[in-house]
């Protein structure tokens, strides 16, 4: 019995407070026991969860932004993760370059960054359902682990990511919303970040396909300054049209 | 126009005034429908008919038969009203030749 209400008290929690509160009372009013309590919790959770899927939002994040770049970032991580090999491979035989280890330094700011605005993008933009998102993140995550065969590579080097991943989650479905100057700010460095990468890399215009891999790299940070310009936008318009209705009043 | 379930939900929380909640709505529309009624159906139709402004609800007071947990408590809207009565005027308008209808004498014909 007491895994019972140790199960009721778990799923009740994915309600919103207030309802949780509800409907525990209208149940303990109707004097259900704890397996009838637990199904019916249990019935509200999955409408209320399913109900979130009918807007685009989640699709988006799980389908849109989750599945296609976790491969991308285990791409990424297992690319950086070769450069470290290198650069160690260097150093021990002296030839250590200070270019190199510049741009190793700022493909790693990069990556960093990257994974945190495609977490905090995730994470905004699916908040009810973020755990969706998150196993969106996962199963690509396993099925490349379980296949990984590069014997001088850890296998950890496929998940550098997850950590600034983790944190932007967080963060994207803690916050209210992106200021737009700190978005812009955002997506402005991620940009200058990804050029300096390219031309470090390439010394010049360099190849074509790399430019379209860090264009593709930069799409969420621009994503989130975008929403955040028009969040602000609509914000101003919002006082405009109050001042106006204030002048009305006054006049 | 309402579902089915919304009406009969408007209807039992109408006849139930300042009594109507989830547990007492409950109860009733199961009396009604002598069926039983899933809470999350009664939550998520309540969440709907507010979002279209047919009920309005509020966090009421809690009671030791409940736990000390509160109540939500549920008002029919004018619109929920007005709409509550369009469904029901379709409904007999529909069923007026149907062979389970009662009859003018009451019985079904």
């Amino acid at each position: 019995m007491r895994a019972v209400w140790f199960l009721l008290e778990r799923v009740s929690s994915i309600l919103e407070p207030a309802e949780r509160e509800a409907v525990l009372g209208d149940l303990k009013e109707a004097g259900e026991g704890p397996w009838q309590t637990l199904v019916e919790i249990v019935g509200l959770v999955l409408r209320r969860q399913a109900g979130h899927w009918k807007d685009w939002r989640p699709w988006v994040a799980a389908f849109g932004v989750s599945v296609p770049t976790s491969f991308m970032l285990m791409g990424g991580s297992v690319m950086l993760f070769s450069g470290f090999v290198t650069l160690a491979q260097a150093s021990a035989a002296r030839q250590l370059f200070a270019a190199e280890v510049e741009v190793l330094s700022v493909q790693t700011l990069l990556l960093a960054g990257w994974s945190w605005t495609c977490g905090y993008l995730v994470g905004s933009v699916s908040r009810r359902t973020v755990w969706f998102s998150i196993m969106a993140y996962c199963a690509p995550c396993l099925f490349c682990l379980s296949r990984f065969h590069i014997e001088t590579f850890s296998r950890l080097s496929l998940l550098l990511f997850v950590l600034p991943l983790a944190v932007g989650l967080w963060q994207g479905r803690r916050a209210q919303r992106m200021g737009c100057r700190f978005g812009v700010a955002v997506a402005a460095f991620a940009t200058s970040l990804a050029i300096i990468t390219q031309v470090g890399v390439t010394g010049g215009v360099g190849n074509p396909s790399k430019w379209i891999c860090s264009l593709i790299q930069i799409v969420p940070s621009w994503c989130l300054a975008v929403a955040s310009l028009d969040a602000a936008w609509e914000d101003e318009k919002a006082e405009r049209s109050t001042f106006k209705m204030e002048q009305h009043e006054l006049g | 126009m309402l579902g089915e379930f919304e009406y009969m939900l408007l209807t039992a929380a109408a006849a139930l005034g300042d009594t109507a909640y989830g547990a007492t709505v409950r109860q009733e529309i199961e009396k009604a429908t002598r069926k039983n009624c899933a809470i999350g159906a009664i939550y998520t139709t309540i969440d709907r008919l507010e979002a279209k402004g047919l009920v309005r609800t509020w966090m009421g007071e809690a009671t030791a038969q409940r736990g000390g947990r509160a109540k939500r408590m549920v008002e029919v809207t004018p619109a929920g009203m007005k709409a509550a009565k369009e469904f029901y005027t379709a409904v007999m308008r529909v069923s007026r030749t149907a062979s389970w209808a009662p009859s003018r004498a009451g019985r079904p014909i």
